[in-house]
């Protein structure tokens, strides 16, 4: 029997992206290497998830000694997902600036990637329209994504999907990049966006506040087409939404998703065992990175630079999100650290 | 500059325009203002008068303004004739309009809605504040025949984005301006348009699939493909700018589009029919329904009154694209 959950998608196909070796990259400093990718590709394929993205935790081109240097290239790790994943779609996330259409985006997508999703600033779309357009007449899908997107409300954000709209975008991810939102802000603007715009609307959550799976689930009551959700919730920060719990969770509300529940598990468990000490986790400073509205990613150069200053992350994160610093604004921490030691 | 391109260009507009141009035979010697003659529709109109100039001695005069243009190799060799001048400027900064000036189209807008969405301002004042303009210098015209606004199929829709709304405000400062100061302007409401000098990296589905088709891509469907357009080819959007420039009644609003419905998912069927190769057509893994929205226009005034006809299939529409876009 259906519970009476009033779902607005019930018929409606959810597209599942997992940014496990993207997004989890962030938690183990970007260290996935050619093995875990192989591992974790074959039975993504074997679950059937519909899109597997891989690459630096901040998309192609990122790695850096500012936001990390990854272990792995890009072009290798591409490579080595294309290998394994014939069903399942593969993607990349790209934030112009870091990656260039020559540099990044075009190998990529001449080394057989699907997917491509274009992200910037929840007020900067702009800057993806010559991205979008070149991933789109290159023939691969492509989706804008707006980070930070609790910084701005509904209708700032509509303006801006609409310009992804007419760079040809299929899609539009709304980005809870620091865990901010609650289940019913997610219903309130995912539902706002669905309802005015003409094209896809996603969401990708983060768990600082510990309701990522109910942010996702309020997404796809509001009408979202893409939920994306990492395996035992590998992300940056306090990690994403779990993808074996919202599968679980979709199961029990006959949410269909053609993903076999137990494959995912055995995903999760694949995590488990590579990554276990590393697994993101709700902590104190998680939980005021989520409070004070600051991209999850920045949970360790905070705490880092916290203790290189002498000083308390969380008046670290509340003086960041007061001044509301947002990703690839990395290099601010240590100015309002020296800022804060230098007030003490 | 493709010769062989652009003789195939002109060479069809002469086809077309042979068994008619008798009928627009009342521009000749006339002096044409176009606002915008260096977009799609602009360099349609272009072509056909040059060819009226060329081979039936039409002796059209045109002065252009334009602000900008990416391909100066083209606008170049449309503009390369002693009777057609173009102007580089901003139409809501123009000051004045020649004084034996007897039409004028206003055609500078871009409705592809990337520009409106990336610069808002910039797009509805140039609609608003540009007509406003051309209507205040067209009052010190004592030669004026006729002024012909492009608005958009969009205005008679239920649509209330800002492109809209500055569309209906223009229109109706023509309105106004035929009301109170008795200017000859009257209103075209363009629908689909498919043809040489579009850019195909537009977010029209059309577009899309052509630059999907040109590019070896499969054809993606974003929507359900089930909405419906009727598409009309560039010879016949300017044919029928020009006649009615010359026929219409002062006051009137007139559609100009193609009633030939034709649903995406079949459009992109016939686009595939003109390929070699198998390529699929592929939907997107999540359609959107919203955009189910019809987009065709009601031309029982149109037809009644002026024989409104189209000359240009759609195959026929399809393959000149395919043709133009292919060679460079």
């Amino acid at each position: 029997m259906l519970p009476n959950t009033g779902l607005r998608c019930i018929k409606m196909k959810i597209l599942i992206s997992d940014p496990t070796l993207r997004d989890g990259s962030h938690a183990i400093k970007h260290q996935i290497n050619t093995n875990h990718i192989k591992m974790y590709c074959q039975i993504a394929e074997k679950a059937g998830i519909p899109i597997v993205e891989v690459g630096h935790g901040n998309g192609l081109g990122a790695s850096s000694l500012q936001l990390g240097e990854s272990l792995t290239s890009d072009e290798k790790m591409v490579k080595e997902a294309r290998k394994y994943l014939k069903k399942s779609k593969l993607g990349i996330h790209i934030i112009p600036g870091y990656a260039t259409i020559e540099k990044d985006l075009k190998p990529a997508i001449d080394n057989g990637v699907d997917v491509v999703r274009v992200a910037s600033h929840c007020t900067e779309a702009d800057l993806c329209e010559k991205h979008v357009i070149y991933a789109r007449n290159k023939g691969v899908s492509v989706w804008g994504c707006l980070m930070m997107a609790h910084m701005i409300d509904e209708e700032l954000l509509l303006e801006q999907i609409k310009k992804f709209q007419e760079y040809g975008a299929e899609g539009v991810v709304i980005m809870d990049s620091s865990g901010n939102f609650l289940p019913d802000d997610v219903s309130r603007v995912v539902g706002y966006l669905v309802d005015n715009s003409k094209i896809n609307i996603g969401f990708h959550g983060h768990n600082n506040l510990g309701v990522a799976i109910s942010n996702s689930i309020s997404a796809i009551n509001a009408g979202a087409h893409l939920i994306d959700a990492t395996s035992s919730g590998f992300g940056a920060g306090a990690g994403n939404t779990q993808l074996e719990v919202l599968i679980a969770v979709l199961n029990r509300l006959e949410i269909e998703t053609n993903i076999d529940l137990y494959s995912v598990l055995d995903l999760a468990d694949l995590v488990n065992t590579i990554w276990e000490s590393q697994l993101p986790r709700i902590t104190s400073v998680s939980v005021i990175s989520g409070l004070s509205g600051v991209f999850s990613g920045f949970i360790k150069p905070v705490k880092r630079i916290a203790k290189e200053y002498k000083i308390d992350p969380r008046d670290l994160f509340i003086e960041l999100g007061n001044n509301k610093i947002i990703a690839g604004q990395e290099d601010k921490i240590i100015e309002f650290a020296a800022k804060i030691k230098n007030e003490k | 500059m493709k010769n062989k391109k652009l003789n195939s260009h002109f060479d069809f507009i002469e086809s077309k325009i042979q068994p008619i141009y008798k009928s627009l035979e009342g521009l000749k010697d006339k002096h044409l203002f176009i606002f915008g003659g260096t977009g799609f529709i602009g360099l349609w109109v272009i072509s056909l008068i040059k060819l009226l100039n060329q081979k039936y001695n039409f002796n059209i005069r045109v002065s252009s303004l334009s602000r900008g243009f990416s391909n100066r190799n083209l606008i170049d060799y449309f503009y390369n004739s002693s009777n057609l001048t173009l102007i580089k400027g901003d139409v809501r900064n123009c000051s004045e309009i020649p004084k034996d000036v007897s039409h004028i189209l206003i055609l500078a807008s871009d409705p592809n809605l990337r520009f409106t969405a990336s610069f808002p301002f910039d797009s509805l004042t140039t609609i608003g504040e540009g007509v406003s303009n051309i209507l205040k210098m067209s009052e010190k015209l004592e030669k004026i025949e006729k002024i012909c606004f492009l608005s958009s199929g969009l205005v008679a829709k239920d649509a209330n984005d800002g492109y809209v709304i500055a569309k209906r405000y223009a229109e109706s400062l023509c309105i106004a301006a035929r009301q109170e100061n008795r200017l000859p302007t009257f209103i075209i409401r363009p629908y689909t348009f498919i043809g040489p000098f579009q850019n195909i990296s537009s977010s029209w589905a059309h577009t899309m699939f052509m630059s999907d088709f040109i590019n070896n891509n499969p054809i993606r469907i974003l929507s359900d493909g089930s909405s419906k357009r009727g598409y009309l080819y560039g010879f016949d959007a300017a044919y029928w700018i020009l006649f009615y420039l010359l026929n219409s009644s002062s006051g009137e609003i007139l559609s100009l589009g193609s009633d030939e419905e034709i649903s995406i998912e079949d459009f992109a069927r016939k686009l595939f029919e003109l390929k070699d190769n198998n390529y699929p057509i592929k939907f997107s893994d999540t359609p959107h329904s919203s955009s189910n929205i019809d987009f065709i226009p009601s031309l029982t005034k149109e037809k009644n009154k002026y024989k409104f006809k189209i000359f240009t299939t759609l195959s026929e529409s399809l393959k000149l694209s395919i043709d133009w876009y292919k060679n460079g």
